[in-house]
């Protein structure tokens, strides 16, 4: 048997994924690895950067009626450092390292989507290079993290505003998209044998993450789309005196903005529940319960949004349900303390810079938790809202729960992604200086908020006789900052003076601690079998006949194309030999093109727009359709036959259906949230539709309505014909379906040519115009995909083989979702008016 | 008319849908949803009751907002006591069963799993139920 890792020169099988050579090749690539590490170093570049403006705010806050920097100028530096923190900072690098750890953590040699990655990592660079520029154009966004209407509308900022609302779309789609990726790969690609009650607790913390991420930032992608249309085109979503409503903006950002605060803990928690593991040498302690209280604080963290809303004037009632709400999440929290504690009960842990980040993790957390209890009290709120009191608190959750715990978690897996270790010595110093640092720069800020210091003014008098304490805390944030220096430090020496580092350094129980660190770029030469929720700790070796035929036939195996196995969502039984994607371009274009379309809306050159799309669409098409070259590889592969598994599936079986089922999972929350602002304008508003208009007319409406719910019927006709072997009936409803939407799109383009009302009339011309098109644009998605896959139908002889099916089923399944839409729309926009 | 061979397209191991798919689905997230759909509910009817003057309209002394939240407090909570139960037989049923044991199945596991969320969700749902008490003769 061949030894890889020995060789001097590479096999076709290392060949393939190492991808081309040549200097312009890292623009094509698509591994997990090197896009992890993209997101992580980028992300930390940011990092520094938002560390720099909050040691400027400080500067500014050391004594009282200071005039270091003005006003203007710290408005600007507290909504960038906010902004960078939370949108370039937080969810990017814990994706990033999810996206490097996770395929090697689950057995699988890359993730589900590769090319996908690599977009996400574009348009996330993209986005944070937006957020940047406005320094340099020199109007710079002003109205804080959460960018409050009418402050943030275009009234009150300036093109600032613009340069965050698009560049923040950018890292919201990066988000959605790796938060795809994310879920998807944990589903299917896991090692046979991991099950989902083997599966490692960082992974189950990175799929409810990933499921949230789905849900909230696409919450987020329709506000700041609405308030850039509010801004660039003039339609009144939040404008009280045109039936807008400023409070819908709040609603709709804390819908995103509470569970946000979790998608960054969570995946925190699960890298503190991995080092206190191997740390303690022992499995975690009452491991179903915190897998429990993961997907509890997943769900529990989307009802909580109000509580950032306790001042606006919300009933009463209302904000009970939410304070309880607040109250009851502790419980899972709470559940998660103690199993850590339990675990580390009577052993003798080791106290390596890694664990001492933890345990600066549960002090810090703690009391932020403490903090949290208190402000989610309705009166107690009112009394500390905008002090800041809130300041500390978010620090003590936001720094303790997440930037200690990735801290940790870069020392314990960093000499993994390096194959150095960091040094002790200077991580102790680092650890002392960050953890002394930052509660003497936050504690303080409790008393200064409880006396009355308000958040977001840039100094205060001296009569409030706070300048003690803020010099103090000024004092601890350039510790903090030092520390932060000493890890950057350490990181730096690590990679030419760092010991080696082993493959298993910390003799912990995951998959990633079996491969040589830095791991070979396919990570597994033969797919790993796993038979025990720590397999390192119990290395006896049993497999199932039907994985070890599977992990057999896959060792060095394909050596042309890249594949992994694909595994049952719940048991991970082989299912499938799942091809991934090699390297390409495609997903930079794709990328490129989305970016010059939004610069088209900044600068209001209209013109790039379409120039924009159509690259956009170009990078698409590109990069999904398949080459006749690669199918015949894929043909003449003997691979699946030696697995026994089939190479292309449908269903839950296939990769790309539940791909499908994620995007679909994001169109359906985006129009739930336009559905939402529809009725809550109605709810405030003075007149429904405007004033002098009747509900509007059925006449274009119901018959393009009702083709289109129709058209969902033919193409699940056509999908049950094919199942059925009939070639002509499979034709006739894709083309039914296809007439059905193209009468749709017409008819619903005369109709709002038509209306007598436009978007910038009123809130409710805005509203009925932007659900209006969004179902437009599906169904001209929609079109697209079906045209495509009715062409290789045809182009194929209709083929005998799977993928054709694959295909067929996510038209189809698009299609009927579609349909399901429109219903509710109808319903909504035609009927609801009528009835209520 | 040409056919499609049968099995070509799934092969033999290619399709893992089964038949108590559905209720297993629902154990997992039937607690969940219950929960959310009970806070969504009830902020609607809070918010827009209050709103529109609901409560001020008195039904045996307690306002129309308030037994419209009880409504959905006890519609939430069957829902989330279903999903406990129907986890909690899933679980039970498949607890040590050679099945299990030889198919290396993480039914089991996730089964008991839910039936613990779902539990907790019980218990959620009746604490965020509590306010209502204190808002029987207004909003």
């Amino acid at each position: 048997m061949e030894t890889p890792l020995l060789l001097d020169r590479k096999t076709p099988f290392e060949r393939t994924w190492s991808g081309p050579d040549g200097r312009w090749a890292w623009v094509g690539v698509v591994n997990n690895q090197p896009l992890g590490k993209r997101f992580m170093v980028t992300a930390f570049s940011f990092f520094v950067a938002g560390g720099v403006l909050a040691l400027l705010m400080r500067i500014q806050l050391s004594g009282p009626d200071n005039d270091f920097i003005g006003p203007q100028v710290y408005n600007q530096l507290f909504t960038m450092h906010g902004s960078t923190m939370m949108y370039l900072f937080a969810v990017p690098f814990l994706e990033g390292l999810a996206l490097y750890l996770i395929p090697l953590m689950i057995g699988s040699r890359d993730v589900a989507f590769p090319r996908l990655t690599a977009f996400s990592y574009w348009t996330y660079l993209f986005g944070g290079i937006i957020f940047y520029a406005s320094f340099l154009a020199g109007t710079i966004a002003d109205a804080g993290w959460f960018a409050y209407v009418p402050l943030s509308g275009p009234e009150y900022s300036g093109k600032g505003l613009d340069f965050w609302l698009l560049g923040l779309a950018m890292v919201e789609i990066a988000g959605i998209t790796a938060g795809i990726e994310i879920v998807v790969t944990i589903l299917k690609l896991r090692a046979p044998g991991m099950g989902l009650h083997r599966l490692p607790l960082f992974a189950w913390t990175m799929l409810v993450t990933g499921v949230m991420i789905i849900f909230a930032f696409t919450v987020l992608l329709v506000a700041t789309a609405l308030l850039e249309l509010d801004r660039s085109i003039g339609t009144r979503f939040f404008d009280p005196l045109a039936g807008g409503n400023v409070l819908l903006w709040q609603h709709l950002f804390w819908f995103f903005g509470h569970p946000e605060v979790y998608i960054v803990f969570l995946p925190a928690t699960g890298i503190v529940s991995m080092v206190v593991a191997a740390s303690a040498g022992r499995p975690l302690l009452a491991y179903p319960l915190v897998v429990a209280a993961v997907v509890l604080t997943g769900f529990i963290s989307f009802g909580l949004w109000a509580h950032h809303m306790y001042t606006t004037g919300l009933p009463m009632l209302a904000l009970s349900f939410f304070a309880a709400a607040s109250l009851m999440v502790g419980i899972a929290s709470g559940i998660q303390i103690f199993a850590w504690i339990g675990t580390l009960w009577g052993t003798k842990p080791r106290l390596t810079t890694p664990f001492l980040y933890i345990l600066g993790f549960v002090f810090i957390f703690v009391l932020g938790g403490f903090t949290g209890v208190m402000v989610a009290v309705v009166p107690f709120n009112w009394q500390v809202h905008d002090t800041f009191f809130i300041v500390a608190h978010l620090h003590y959750v936001l720094i303790g729960g997440v930037v200690f715990p990735v801290f940790g978690g870069l020392h314990y897996w960093l000499p993994k992604i390096t194959g150095r270790m960091l040094s002790e010595g200077l991580g102790w110093w680092s650890f002392w200086l960050n953890f002394v640092g930052f509660n003497v720069t936050f504690f303080p800020m409790h008393i200064m908020g409880l006396l009355g210091m308000p958040r977001r003014v840039y100094t205060y008098p001296e009569e409030l006789q706070i300048g003690g304490y803020n010099l103090v805390a000024t004092l601890g944030a350039f510790m903090l900052g030092l520390g932060f220096l000493f890890i950057l430090g350490n990181f730096l020496r690590s990679f030419w003076k760092g010991a080696r580092a082993g493959s298993n350094p910390w003799n912990a129980d995951t998959l990633e601690w079996s491969v040589a660190s830095p791991p070979p770029i396919y990570s597994y030469h033969r797919p790993p079998v796993v038979h025990h929720r720590n397999p390192l700790w119990n290395p006896e070796r049993v497999e199932s006949v039907e994985a070890s035929r599977a992990a057999d036939a896959m060792e060095g195996a394909p050596e042309r194309w890249r594949a992994t196995l694909g595994t049952g969502v719940v048991s991970a039984r082989p299912m499938s030999i799942q091809f991934l994607a090699g390297p390409s371009i495609d997903p930079l274009v794709a990328a490129v093109g989305l970016l010059l379309a939004f610069l088209a809306v900044l600068t209001e050159l209209y013109g790039v727009f379409p120039v924009g799309v159509v690259l956009l669409i170009i990078g698409l098409v590109r990069w999904l359709y398949p080459s006749e070259a690669l199918l015949g590889q894929l043909r003449a592969s003997t691979v699946p036959e030696r697995a026994g598994l089939p190479l292309f599936t449908t269903g839950s079986g296939a990769v790309a259906w539940w791909g499908m089922v994620s995007l679909l999972a994001v169109v359906a929350t985006a129009l739930a949230t336009l559905l939402y602002a529809y009725f809550y304008l109605w709810l405030f508003s003075q007149e429904w539709p405007q004033e002098g208009l009747g509900p509007p007319g059925l006449g274009v409406a119901l018959p393009a309505y009702l083709g289109l719910a129709l058209s969902g019927g033919a193409a699940w006709w056509s999908w049950r014909s094919f199942n059925r072997g009939r070639v002509g009936p499979t034709f006739i409803g894709l083309g039914a379906a296809g007439i059905l939407a193209i009468l749709f799109v017409a008819l619903k383009i005369h109709e709002q040519a038509t209306i007598g009302f436009g978007p910038q009339d009123h809130a409710y011309g805005s509203i009925f115009f932007v659900i209006g098109w969004v179902l437009i644009l599906l169904v001209l998605g929609g079109l697209g995909l079906t045209g495509a896959v009715a062409l290789r139908l045809r182009e194929h002889r209709w083929g005998e083989e799977g993928f054709m099916a694959l295909h067929l089923q996510l038209a189809v399944t698009y299609a009927c979702f579609v349909a399901v839409m429109a219903i509710l729309v109808f319903i909504v926009l035609y009927l609801a008016p009528r009835v209520l | 008319m040409r056919k499609i061979p049968k099995g070509k397209v799934d092969g033999g191991a290619g399709n893992e849908a089964s038949a108590g798919d559905a209720l297993f689905v629902l154990s997992l997230v039937g607690g969940g949803i219950a929960w959310f759909l009970h806070l969504g509910m009830s902020v609607v009817v809070a918010e827009f009751g209050c709103v529109v003057g609901w409560g001020q309209v008195r039904v045996l002394g307690i306002t129309l907002v308030a037994w419209l939240l009880l409504l959905v407090a006890v519609v939430a909570l069957m829902g989330a006591m279903g999903a406990t139960v129907l986890a909690y037989r899933l679980g039970g049923r498949l607890r040590g069963t050679v099945e299990e044991e030889r198919l290396e199945n993480g039914r089991g596991f996730t089964a008991r799993t839910a039936y613990v969320t779902n539990l907790i969700f019980v218990f959620v749902i009746v604490a965020e139920s509590l306010p209502i008490f204190y808002f029987l003769s207004e909003c």
